[in-house]
């Protein structure tokens, strides 16, 4: 067959294929109905052997650069990425996050060491020398220390529970995030987010107690703060992971290391999710009010705390 | 502009290369794309971003205009509360999952991408799944820093299969499709019959010419002409057709109708 007579032949159906992916492009596959699903994928098909053809005789010429223009854009038509459904998701949570999160027990304590430590460092420098609070917690809460009133009294009044609650959860997601995003940088993002926060914490802690308002602090953070450390810790578990597989990628590649490990990691950071929109209620409408006694937030948060652990270490064995 | 055609066509290697990426289907043809480059994947990046915070400023708008509560310091009624709470949740779901959404949702596309004729796709031509859309868009703060997005744009511009670390790690390529190109066939009538028997390299050579010639310099276009219509003549004799012609590109015209 010549050239001129094969594209004669064959481009009514590459015209009806074209006409047909313009249709689809402009609305949506599964708008189509059944007899024309059928005639499109018949049509992929019938072009896609064309092309083959093409390549093998008419190798080299504009044609075959026609037809993978036409193939291409069909095939990214029929191939297409497969929906998510609720079950999916409830496995992903259920079953996949725990999993990458045990699976990775190396990175998780050398994230929980980092913490401990820079919290440690926190104390010690609180106690040591007040002033160095002022290089890193923000003025007005420092203020308010010393005066010996809790900040968070002021913080709350006017702020309904429920959007303060939002600000909280949608804050801490970010920065559970940017502990996984930050293991690009050779882990130095994420360990300055550990580092920084146990710092800051374990400042504060010295602070309060040195002006005797170690119990108050206590009374607002005990509900919902551990498991939001917790989080943070195992985030930063995510981060070091990424970070392992730029340092250290072992047998592997670089690339290919970072795609497996990437994806437990991204697992983990997603995992952050649904336990701090739970504990961003809890700060926003629990940990403010005063008409909870402290010894229920505290039973709160350790009830928190165990059901969060458990979730990480039972689910999904 | 048409596309720019080379004699070494991509079709032929399987190997990937700057302009092509090739993929093998499960129809088992070889499929050559081609890659989207730092200026599109750039603009459509800008054009995402503008509809990003296009959309905060037109929200922010609205809450400043419709209602008159000014940073929290006053009570508020239950409608300035939802549209708060909807405001606070609406940016934190664009900051972070703008790009994962769409092209989760819109088959490896966003609406930059879209505009630009863009596609997300993985290396092996399979549309990428959900957990590595999540990975190659949660990178772009890494990907981004830098004036100018400096770190992405290097990574695009020398990485032979212009990805970007998000795309290195979530295995995706961004490919650019074009629309199909009609003109590279050169038949205006389908139907008409074409006696002049070419080989695909003298087919290549008369349509090509018929594609590109108009856009040479007339100086050029003249003994370029005659080269080529001597070179087809043999095949023009052999399939026993008589041309007319009063120069060699009415010449050229008529051998492509009827081929």
């Amino acid at each position: 067959m010549t050239i001129s007579q094969f594209v004669q032949s064959r481009q009514p159906r590459w015209k009806r294929l074209e006409e047909l992916l313009g249709r689809i492009e402009r609305r949506r596959l599964n708008k189509l109905d059944r007899k024309t699903l059928q005639e499109f994928g018949g049509l992929y098909r019938a072009c896609s052997s064309d092309l083959a053809f093409a390549q093998t005789y008419y190798a080299g010429t504009t044609l075959t650069q026609f037809l993978h223009q036409l193939v291409g854009r069909a095939h990214h038509q029929i191939y297409r990425t497969e929906p998510v459904s609720p079950l999916g998701a409830w496995n992903f949570f259920r079953r996949d996050v725990p999993q990458a999160i045990r699976g990775n027990l190396d990175t998780l304590t050398t994230s929980l060491v980092f913490f401990l430590l820079a919290f440690s460092l926190g104390v010690a420098a609180g106690r040591a020398d007040p002033r160095i609070a002022s290089l890193v917690v923000p003025e007005p809460i420092l203020e308010s220390i010393y005066a010996g009133q809790m900040w968070t009294d002021g913080l709350f009044t006017v702020v309904p529970a429920s959007v303060s609650s939002a600000l909280i959860f949608t804050n801490n997601i970010s920065v559970a995030f940017m502990c996984f995003v930050g293991g690009m940088t050779f882990g130095f993002l994420t360990v300055a987010i550990l580092v920084l926060n146990g710092f800051l914490i374990g400042i504060v802690f010295a602070l309060c107690a040195e002006h005797g308002m170690l119990g108050d602090l206590l009374g607002f953070v005990a509900s919902h703060g551990m498991v939001e450390i917790s989080t943070i810790i195992v985030a930063g578990s995510a981060g070091l992971l990424l970070a392992r597989a730029l340092l250290n990628p072992g047998n592997l590649s670089r690339a290919d290391a970072l795609t497996v490990r990437g994806k437990q990691a991204v697992s983990i950071a997603l995992g952050c999710v649904p336990p701090l929109v739970a504990v961003g209620l809890v700060e926003g409408f629990i940990s403010p009010a005063q008409a909870v006694p402290d010894w229920a937030k505290i039973m709160l948060g350790l009830v928190l705390l165990v059901a969060y652990w458990t979730y990480v270490f039972r689910s999904g064995r | 502009m048409p596309a720019p055609v080379s004699i070494s066509s991509p079709a032929q290697g399987t190997a990937w290369s700057p302009e092509g990426a090739a993929l093998s289907t499960p129809e088992q043809v070889d499929l050559r794309l081609e890659l989207g480059n730092v200026g599109s994947r750039g603009l459509a990046v800008m054009l995402d971003f503008a509809i990003r915070y296009g959309a905060i400023v037109l929200l922010y708008l609205i809450m400043e205009l419709v209602t008159d509560f000014d940073r929290f310091s006053t009570e508020l009624g239950w409608p300035e509360r939802t549209y708060a709470l909807f405001f606070i949740i609406f940016f934190f779901v664009n900051e972070w999952f703008y790009f994962t959404i769409f092209e989760w949702v819109w088959n490896g596309q966003t609406p930059g991408k879209r505009v630009l004729g863009l596609r997300v796709i993985k290396i092996d031509g399979s549309p990428p799944t959900w957990m590595e859309v999540v990975l190659r868009n949660f990178l772009r703060p890494i990907d981004t820093s830098g004036p100018f997005a400096l770190i992405g744009i290097i990574f695009i511009f020398f990485h032979p299969l212009r990805q970007r670390p998000g795309d290195i790690v979530g295995q995706t390529v961004v490919v650019r499709e074009r629309a199909v190109d009609w003109e590279l066939l050169g038949h205006e009538a389908p139907e008409a019959p074409r006696p002049i028997r070419l080989s695909p390299e003298e087919w290549e050579l008369l349509h090509r010419y018929q594609h590109h010639g108009a856009q040479l310099e007339a100086g050029s276009r003249g003994p370029l002409a005659g080269q080529i219509r001597r070179a087809l003549e043999p095949a023009v004799a052999r399939s026993g057709v008589k041309l007319e012609a009063d120069n060699d590109e009415a010449w050229l015209r008529e051998a492509a109708r009827q081929s």
